[in-house]
């Protein structure tokens, strides 16, 4: 492999690690909080991307005014999903699961009538190319890293140094403790929601102008979120971080030495042997549904 | 008595009135009113593949229209129209299946049209066992999708071979300075069997094909990785033989990003416009087999196609007319055959020579590619964004045959 297919596949790890990170940042904090398999998470991301290219192309709106009105909008759906959606069921896997998927199946068919007969995608939010020797890398992706890079921080500042992420802590690691300590556990699962689906409107555009938005391209973002919260371990914000290192890097390396579908199923049989060696992810806490 | 006798005759009359407009109206009502015919109609509504199946379901239905417009088809001097009904193979082969099964067995299809892409060969065995006519899309090349072992399957449409080899001759026309390329495709089940034809083609043409083939999973969703690779195959063009807009897109973004300024041809009929908007500022230097409305050489019933079809969808919608072929080109078997009887078609369809496909006039072929002569071929348009981005018309391929 030369040097610059060696360099190019690294940037492209950690593009894809940043952007797999940033949504399974927000999946895991309402799969440890709420216990929810949230599979509706990849529909918000989708939305995301879609409420981003109706303001900037199809309003004209600046670009960048337009992510931050997605990331305004799409937080608002946090706390309906919370109080109508997973409030009634709360810590009920089987019926949460459930409203996931009619949420899933109700959004993605009306967006496949109403916008799936139209190639869209949302115009860069950077352009041109940076040339450094051999390798060149576009200034989309760096800025799409650096902004993932940047919420990422911000997230782990917010779990790790504020009072409501350790509230958001405690509600995962035990609940009737947390009741106990008087924590508005309803309040803390409503601002997870919002969270999640701020993060994943983020991801969404940003990767909508990357790879182009259609009705089902949240099924894609789903797996890879609930590949990294399990291979990175349930509850574990550092596990998610390693494990979006990892799958970023399979993703970019894998195709570079093996064509073609091969390298998919090669990709999810490498997770599925990390976890027959670890079971538990690489820092999490064992499955307990 | 004799009053009685007036009062049976009355009666009589009136009974042999009474019938022969009973049985002349109802004559006469079915004469007014065609009888329909329920074409079954694959495309995938769902997944990955919706984008082209929802435009292929408007084009279906304008196609489905401009043929009974223009008076349906006449059989044995009855008159039939076109019912389309639509069924969603969810852009996998298992639904695929479960598509064709509901069709044939819940709908009561006559015909089938479709599927398009490389869907063939999980529709293939419940049609054959049905003897169900299908008329193909398109054919990938792969087993089960158009050979000896199904002989009830027609394919409207070039194909993967079909396209390839107009792509060989336009590019042979306009850039005979290429003489190796790079091949990308989806990794769809086909390669075995097109990599052989396609490698002969080209080398018959004096194109050399570098390295291996870069293959791609076709749900995939970053094509960095794929790029990369195409960047670092010397040769002087890149080809793609088979494949859709979300693909060719990323593709050709990716090679721009790392400089690789090559001239990419696609075989495939995604629109450039579709390109451009997957591509961004890296859409230049593409060609595509895609029509353009109002080109020169544009056939009429394209034209009329265009025309109706922006009217149905949007001004500008993007096209493929693959399935949309096939729904003008059944009619013409049918009215050929003079039989909606599946055994009369096929013994009909060796005297089928000539067909008025949407890409103009189509002749039957296919025997040597497929082992069957059940393909008709047509001529194919081309068009291309320059090296500014701008959309062009790169003339009619006219002489594309599928021996």
């Amino acid at each position: 492999m030369t040097l610059t297919l060696t360099v190019g596949a690294i940037i492209n790890t950690l593009f894809l690690a940043s952007m797999y990170i940033l949504i399974a940042l927000g999946f895991a904090l309402l799969f440890s909080i709420m216990e929810i398999l949230h599979v509706a998470h990849g529909v918000i991301y989708m939305l995301g991307g879609y409420i981003c290219y109706s303001l900037s192309v199809t309003l004209g709106i600046n670009q960048w005014l337009s992510l931050v009105l997605t990331v305004a909008i799409v937080c608002c759906f946090g706390p309906v999903l919370e109080k109508f959606f997973f409030r009634p069921f709360f810590r009920d896997f089987d019926r949460t699961l459930l409203v996931g998927i009619g949420i899933s199946t109700i959004i993605e068919t009306t967006m496949v009538l109403s916008k799936s007969n139209e190639a869209q995608s949302l115009r860069a939010f950077a352009t041109g190319i940076l040339k450094m020797g051999p390798v060149s890398v576009s200034n989309e992706r760096l800025v799409t890293f650096l902004i993932g890079a940047l919420l990422l921080v911000a997230v782990i500042w917010l779990i790790h140094g504020t009072k409501i992420g350790l509230q958001m802590q405690a509600v995962g690691q035990d609940l009737e403790a947390s009741l106990l300590q008087g924590i508005n556990i309803h309040r803390i699962s409503a601002l997870a929601c919002v969270i999640a689906c701020g993060l994943a409107a983020v991801a969404g555009s940003l990767l909508g102008a990357y790879m182009g938005l259609g009705p089902f391209m949240g099924d894609f973002v789903f797996q890879k979120a609930l590949v990294l919260v399990v291979l990175g371990g349930i509850g574990s914000i550092g596990g998610i971080f390693l494990a979006g290192l990892v799958v970023g890097g399979i993703d970019a390396f894998l195709p570079l030495f093996i064509s073609g579908s091969a390298a998919s199923a090669l990709a999810i049989g490498i997770v599925i042997v990390v976890l027959l060696l670890r079971p538990r992810g690489f820092f999490g806490r064992e499955m307990g549904f | 008595m004799q009053s009685k006798r007036r009062l049976h005759s009355f009666w009589f009359a009136v009974a042999v009135v009474a019938v022969a407009f009973f049985v002349f109206g109802s004559v006469a009502s079915q004469a007014a009113e065609p009888k329909k015919i329920r074409v079954g109609l694959l495309v995938g509504l769902t997944g990955w593949f919706s984008v082209p199946g929802n435009i292929e379901l408007a084009e279906c239905r304008t196609a489905a229209e401009m043929v009974n417009d223009r008076g349906g088809i006449t059989i044995k001097g009855g008159k039939y129209m076109i019912e389309l009904v639509p069924e969603d193979m969810k852009s996998t082969n298992e639904g695929t299946t479960a598509a064709v099964n509901k069709l044939i067995y819940d709908d009561k299809v006559q015909f089938i049209v479709g599927p398009s892409a490389f869907w063939g060969p999980a529709s293939a065995p419940l049609c054959e066992a049905n003897k169900m006519i299908n008329v193909l899309g398109y054919c990938a090349n792969t087993p089960g999708e158009l050979d000896k072992n199904t002989p009830h399957r027609i394919l409207a449409e070039d194909g993967t071979m079909g396209h390839t080899y107009a792509l060989i001759k336009f590019i042979k026309k306009n850039h005979p300075d290429v003489k190796s390329v790079a091949i990308v495709n989806a990794d769809d089940g086909s390669i075995p069997y097109v990599k052989p034809l396609i490698a002969k083609a080209l080398q018959e043409n004096g194109i050399s094909v570098a390295g291996d083939w870069v293959l791609f999973a076709n749900e995939m969703v970053d094509f960095s990785p794929i790029a990369s690779k195409l960047a670092a195959l010397k040769a002087d063009a890149i080809f793609h033989p088979n494949g859709i807009d979300r693909h060719v897109g990323p593709i050709l973004k990716g090679l721009r990003e790392l400089g690789d300024n090559r001239w990419y041809f696609y075989a495939g009929v995604s629109p450039c416009s579709n390109i451009k908007t997957l591509a961004g500022a890296g859409a230049t230097k593409v060609v595509s087999l895609a029509p353009t409305p109002g080109a020169p050489g544009n056939p009429p019933q394209l034209e009329e196609f265009i025309k109706r079809y922006f009217a149905r969808s949007k001004q500008g919608a993007a096209l493929i007319i693959q399935n949309s072929s096939a729904t003008y080109v059944l009619p013409q078997i049918l009215q050929a055959a003079q039989s909606l009887d599946a055994n009369d078609i096929l013994k009909a369809l060796p005297r089928m020579s000539n067909f008025e496909t949407l890409w103009g006039p189509g002749h039957m072929g296919g025997e040597r590619t497929y082992g069957i002569k059940h393909a008709v071929v047509h001529p194919l348009p081309s068009q291309y964004l320059d090296d500014k981005g701008v959309q062009k018309f790169g003339g009619w391929i006219t002489d594309v045959e599928v021996p």
